[in-house]
């Protein structure tokens, strides 16, 4: 396992967490979107990771990089049902459905996001220092 | 150390943006001189990518900053660890000058 390997799982985890973020912000600015393309209000999008199948299992060894598997919409969590007769998008009795989007799950998301953003960067400098390190031995 | 190898480390130390020539390969190289020329090939191969990722990373107004880092920094460390055994090779070929006959 070589250390440009290694830069390639940090550099896959880096992109895994900027995704993450991203849709944490797409749920953030959508979370009193009553009106979507698909009929109904906004689903909270959430992001499903997989360990990417490693297409060289030789010379990654036990190194394996991160993939987004799915970005899919959370349909368990129910929407919130708001009593506004006046509004537009109002149903027959009068509620309106609002995303399931919670604001804590949403800044714990992001928070976590971040951080394993930094610990990814984290461990990319390492491995720089590393490889750098080994090249000045001997003098 | 032969003097093809000299010629390796030569070429080593020009910009590693030049196209490396391959007319002037010599018909017997030692096992070596190919483990070294496969190392500048490779340093080139990273440096000639960083390029690439930073046109891209101007065309498309900083999309993916991270990939583009982790480029220019392959690149750098292929490049220093190309550098080093070029000063390896010269140090070793002038203390084999020094041998008195």
């Amino acid at each position: 396992m070589s250390f440009l390997h290694g830069f390639d799982v940090a550099a896959s985890g880096l992109s895994v967490q900027r995704t993450r973020l991203n849709v944490t912000a797409s749920n953030l600015a959508n979370a009193q979107t009553t009106r979507t393309a698909a009929g109904g209000p906004y689903l909270r999008q959430q992001v499903v990771l997989e360990e990417a199948a490693a297409r060289f299992q030789t010379h990654l060894g036990n190194a394996s990089r991160v993939e987004v598997a799915a970005v899919e919409a959370d349909r368990a969590t129910p929407t919130r049902l708001v009593y506004e007769p006046g509004h537009p998008d109002a149903r027959p009795d009068g509620f309106v459905e609002y995303p399931n989007v919670d604001l804590t799950q949403e800044m714990t998301d992001m928070l976590i996001a971040s951080r394993s953003y930094e610990a990814n960067a984290t461990s990319f400098e390492t491995l720089k220092r590393m490889a750098l390190r080994a090249l000045s031995i001997g003098g | 150390m032969s003097i093809q190898n000299v010629g390796a480390v030569a070429r080593i130390i020009q910009p590693a943006s030049v196209e490396k020539p391959t007319s002037s390969k010599s018909a017997q190289e030692t096992p070596f001189a190919q483990v070294l020329r496969q190392g500048v090939s490779s340093a080139n191969q990273a440096l000639k990518t960083a390029d690439t990722s930073v046109q891209t990373m101007v065309e498309t107004q900083g999309a993916n900053i991270h990939e583009t880092m982790i480029a220019l920094d392959k690149a750098e460390i292929a490049t220093r660890l190309t550098a080093k055994i070029g000063q390896k090779l010269v140090q070793a070929y002038r203390e084999i000058n020094q041998i008195q006959v």
